[in-house]
């Protein structure tokens, strides 16, 4: 009898899915089945319960079980990679040293940029309605865009405009002279350039906290004002301040009505007093209509739109509000005249407008930043892959046992990559110690007030692993396929031809990390240029022992306090000055100059008294400095410096008697002054503006500064004593003193800034690019010690030696220079564009980069290869 | 491991085994339990008791006495373990005391 076999195909299934451990049982019991059944019931319904059964053992213990076993071993394997990465990191202490260094400089680097970009994305993130809040900035097709308007615009946009929920107007209180105002409080007095007025539902638009007072009626009346937490703490310690009275402008009393959380540090806005705008039109202002005033940009005009309504909705009706409110043909004296929209979210990266509150950030700087970091980041990466790969004939018997023993490729990249984890992760732990050590550096370079609290802790641990994540996978990945791919037979035979592998990538990679290091000392170089031809270029007047003492309006006959000052043995000259000054140009005037009838012409204006040339030390050319002229004519002479001269086609001594019509827009009349003198030309602006124009009008005046020259400088004691006398003749007034130099000086704060960082990112790259060499070029020795040996033994020198063992990396640094020679001109040929008066790149930058880095490389490898060569030839040669 | 918990089915195949001595694998102990409870329980199932007996420690096993209707292949004989007596003997202890708890009175509407 033919024995029946059940079914092939249920079989097989049953193969297909059964675990191995289960088969043989289940199959045996399933087949010993079916033959008794065929006895018992035949042979179809034998068949047909056979496939029955195989179906019903898709059971979970009959399965095959696909990945629990790995799990289980995963977990070992990784626990064992950890192991073998510490061994092998103890091992190669050097090496390991190296890269740690090298890439916890490029994660510190990230992560000072990351904050400071975070800390920017995040400006004005505090009213709850910010995303409907906009900014309105007038257009004039002949000007630059300015962030003010006029003052009724405000109301009438509210009025006309539906969509528009609420408009608020906000205007910086500050002196004539743009500095801050006396605030006093009993005798406690200080300038203030946080003064502000506002429309009084600013706080609710802007969602200002207040910590104490009422915000219905904080400020529903003109004599009342909020305070910030700092100036309360300022004016009145730890006394309640609520209720207390201010000072301001020595002029009116104030009730402090509430006390609010500053927003200063995360906002475009800058403000430590909130006063209502009643403050300035009822009050400052007195009679002046400035509230009616269509056509002078006086203060910021912010709107809340309804929720559904669209900002181009909202723009498309400007036109017609423009036609329907503004004086009659407004604007098209200036080619035109439009309102725009800004987000608020915005404002602080992407709008550097005219009469910005301050000055803003920029998205550029950003972007260049995250360069920089990515760049650092990157020549730290190269470093760890260099030496991974140039390592791997040391590591290479390792990977050929562990083959041999039937490690799998997966497995041995899986434990190159724990290893290239572990170095990273241990990188980001030195890492955040230097950035806790470097925090007050980089807050004093980037000017913010950073803190190492828990909040900045979490943002560093988040962004960290992801940056260690990335980082260990791109910088690990290269050198775990080139180490795993190598074959056990050839590796376990002899190592020599391993070493050899990825030659040719590692000369590129140290090329570029040279290439970024010259680019970074050719900018270090053209920058210090630059910045000492500003110091020392001629710039038509003395600053050294100038003092500007900033005055109130109205406080006191500039006689009196200029003959009190120059009674101190160490002042050599006073005069007054207001306007424009050096460091601090911003106000311009309208003229009608003698044969310009029908012209208005703009000009930068300078107010001055007497002796106002000699003070400065400007050179007079033609003319006089004003000097004691009382009678009436003499009232509006006015100085010109050689560029006006030249502008207006005259020459320095035709120049002197014509007249000039000033034009008072206040008054709306023009009044005529007389040429009396000529100076040359000073740099009132920075270095980045050519030199323009300049008008000084003679006015007697007591508002703007008091600029006194001295004949020496003993420090605080000369302060002191002016100090003195200021407050024998203004005891209500706070005494504010600056340096011209500084205020020259602070005209090239981001110059200086610049000059600070690149030069940072520069010995950063230099640094990290030298580990790296240093790296590279022990590895080559060990692996040419037998060659150098063998040299030596046929004679040859020392020097010969480390000259042969040098020029390779010779050639690198040339390769680099010409790459990154044009690449330096380029980048710096930019920047110094934005100067008016730049030096000229010249052949020195680029000599001198080339020299710091061939020195640097002249110095390790020149160390490296003396010690390697210095051995005795029987110490290499005794072995084999 | 699940616990030491004994299913119905489970315990069945368990006492099935006890019943079988040395002659307990796949097939007999499925016969054996047709034929004694009346019920069929597929060879899956069978095999799937069988494994959780095993995770649980009651049974132990061993493989041997391949035959030609098996096509050569291996039987597995499964053993009661000292455990799977002990947790036997409870359940069976635990059964009858609580049998002995009902009242007779209960039983007498029977």
């Amino acid at each position: 009898m033919s024995k029946s076999t059940p079914p092939k195909w249920a079989d097989k299934l049953l193969e297909w899915f059964c675990s191995d451990r289960q088969i043989e049982i289940l199959q045996g019991d399933l087949h010993e089945l079916y033959e008794w059944r065929t006895k018992t019931k035949g042979q179809v319904a034998a068949r047909l319960l056979y496939v029955k059964d195989v179906f019903d053992m898709l059971r979970p213990f009959a399965l095959k079980k696909r990945r629990s076993s790995k799990k289980i071993n995963g977990l070992d394997m990784f626990r064992s990679n950890l192991k073998i990465s510490f061994r092998s990191l103890m091992k190669q202490g050097t090496n390991s040293l190296i890269n740690i260094s090298g890439l916890s400089l490029g994660i510190m680097v990230c992560l000072l940029i990351g904050t400071y970009i975070k800390h920017e994305l995040n400006y004005d993130k505090f009213p709850v309605d910010k995303d409907r809040i906009y900014r309105v900035t007038s257009h004039w097709a002949d000007f630059a865009p300015r962030a003010k308007t006029s003052l009724p615009v405000a109301p009438a946009l509210k009025e006309d405009i539906p969509m528009i929920d609420e408009s608020v107007r906000f205007m910086r209180v500050l002196t004539n002279d743009n500095s801050g105002i006396p605030i006093r409080y009993k005798n406690r007095k200080f300038a203030e350039t946080g003064f502000v007025s506002v429309d009084k539902e600013f706080i609710d638009m802007f969602s200002i906290e207040l910590v104490m007072g009422d915000r219905q009626t904080a400020l529903d009346d003109k004599s009342k004002v909020l305070i910030s937490e700092e100036m309360a703490r300022k004016y009145f310690g730890d006394q309640n301040p609520m209720g207390e009275i201010l000072r301001a402008e020595e002029k009116f009393d104030l009730i402090v009505s509430g006390v609010f959380k500053s927003v200063n540090d995360q906002s475009h806005f800058y403000f430590d007093f909130i006063s209502p705008l009643t403050y300035m039109s009822e009050g400052k202002w007195g009679s002046y209509t400035f509230t009616q005033n269509w056509t002078t940009t006086f203060g910021w005009t912010y709107i809340m739109l309804k929720e559904s309504a669209s900002i181009e909705s909202v723009e498309a009706l400007f036109p017609d509000f423009i036609e329907r409110r503004y004086p009659e043909n407004f604007g098209d004296q200036y080619g035109g005249f439009d309102l725009d929209l800004q987000p608020l979210a915005d404002i602080h990266l992407k709008s550097s407008l005219v009469e910005e509150i301050q000055r803003n950030g920029e998205f550029r700087l950003l972007v260049q930043m995250v360069v920089i970091a990515l760049i650092i980041l990157a020549v730290a990466a190269i470093n760890f892959i260099n030496l991974s790969t140039a390592r791997s004939i040391l590591r290479a018997k390792e990977v050929g046992v562990r083959k041999a023993m039937g490690a799998l490729r997966g497995q041995l990249i899986r434990q190159f990559l724990t290893e290239s984890f572990l170095i990273t992760a241990i990188a980001f732990i030195v890492a955040l110690g230097l950035v806790a050590l470097l925090l007050p550096q980089f807050n004093l370079l980037m000017q913010k007030q950073f803190v190492l609290d828990v909040n900045l802790l979490l943002d560093f641990l988040v962004f960290g692993s992801i940056l260690v994540t990335i980082l260990a996978f791109f910088a690990g990945l290269y050198p775990a396929f080139v180490l795993s791919g190598f074959q056990p037979i050839k590796v376990l035979k002899s190592s020599l031809s391993v070493g050899g592998k990825g030659v040719g990538l590692r000369k590129i990679f140290t090329t570029i990390q040279f290439a970024t290091s010259i680019v970074f000392l050719i900018g270090l170089y053209i920058i210090y240029d630059q910045l000492s031809f500003i110091k020392t270029k001629e710039i038509g007047m003395d600053t050294s022992q100038v003092l500007i003492i900033n005055r109130q309006p109205r406080s006191i006959e500039n006689d009196l306090i200029i003959d009190a000052l120059k009674q101190i043995p160490a002042v050599e000259d006073v005069t007054a000055a207001a306007g424009s000054l050096p460091g601090h140009a911003y106000t311009t005037w309208s003229y009608h100059p003698e044969g310009f009838p029908r012209e208005r012409k703009s000009i930068y204006t300078m107010w001055g008294y007497n002796d106002i040339a000699e003070t400065f030390d400007f050179e007079v050319l033609a003319g006089n400095d004003f000097s004691n002229i009382h009678d009436r004519d003499s009232m509006n002479s006015m100085i010109l410096n050689e560029s006006a001269v030249k502008d207006l086609g005259w020459t320095n001594e035709t120049a002197i008697g014509k007249s000039f019509g000033e034009f008072d827009w206040r008054k709306d009349t023009i009044t005529v002054g007389k040429v009396v003198g000529v100076v040359k030309d000073f740099h009132f602006e920075s270095f980045h503006e050519s030199i323009k124009p300049v008008v000084m009008l003679y006015t007697n005046n007591d508002f703007g500064n008091l600029v006194v020259r001295l004949n020496r400088f003993d420090g605080a004691e000369t302060v002191a004593g002016l100090e003195k006398v200021w407050n024998e003749l203004l005891p209500e007034l706070p005494f504010t003193v600056t340096f011209l130099d500084d205020k020259v000086q602070a005209m090239y704060a981001d110059e200086e800034r610049l000059r600070k960082s690149i030069n940072y990112f520069a010995v950063i790259a230099i640094f990290t690019s030298g580990l790296g060499l240093l790296g590279l070029v022990s590895f080559v020795l060990i692996q040419r010690s037998k060659e150098i040996g063998i040299r030596k033994v046929l004679g040859a020198r020392i020097t010969a030696l480390v000259g042969t063992l040098s020029s390779d990396f010779v050639k690198l640094i040339a390769v680099a220079f010409i790459i990154a020679a044009p690449v330096g001109y380029y980048l710096m040929d930019q920047w110094l564009s934005s100067f008016a008066f730049r030096v000229d790149i010249g052949i020195v930058p680029f000599v001198f980069s080339l020299t710091v880095l061939v020195m640097i490389c002249a110095l390790t490898v020149g160390y490296k290869s003396f010690r390697a060569t210095s051995v005795n030839p029987a110490e290499i040669l005794r072995e084999e | 491991m699940k616990g030491t918990y004994l299913g119905e089915f489970e315990e069945i195949v368990l006492l099935t085994i006890g019943v079988l001595q040395d002659e307990a694998y796949g097939v007999a102990i499925k016969l054996e339990i047709e034929a004694r409870t009346k019920r069929t329980p597929s060879i899956g199932a069978l095999h799937s008791a069988l494994s959780r007996l095993e995770d649980k420690g009651f049974i132990e096993s061993h493989e041997g006495g391949a035959t030609q209707s098996r096509g050569g292949r291996r039987k597995r004989f499964y053993n009661i373990t000292a455990a799977g007596k002990r947790t036997l003997i409870k359940a069976n202890e635990l059964r009858n005391e609580l049998f002995d708890l009902i009242p007779n009175l209960s039983f007498k509407g029977l």
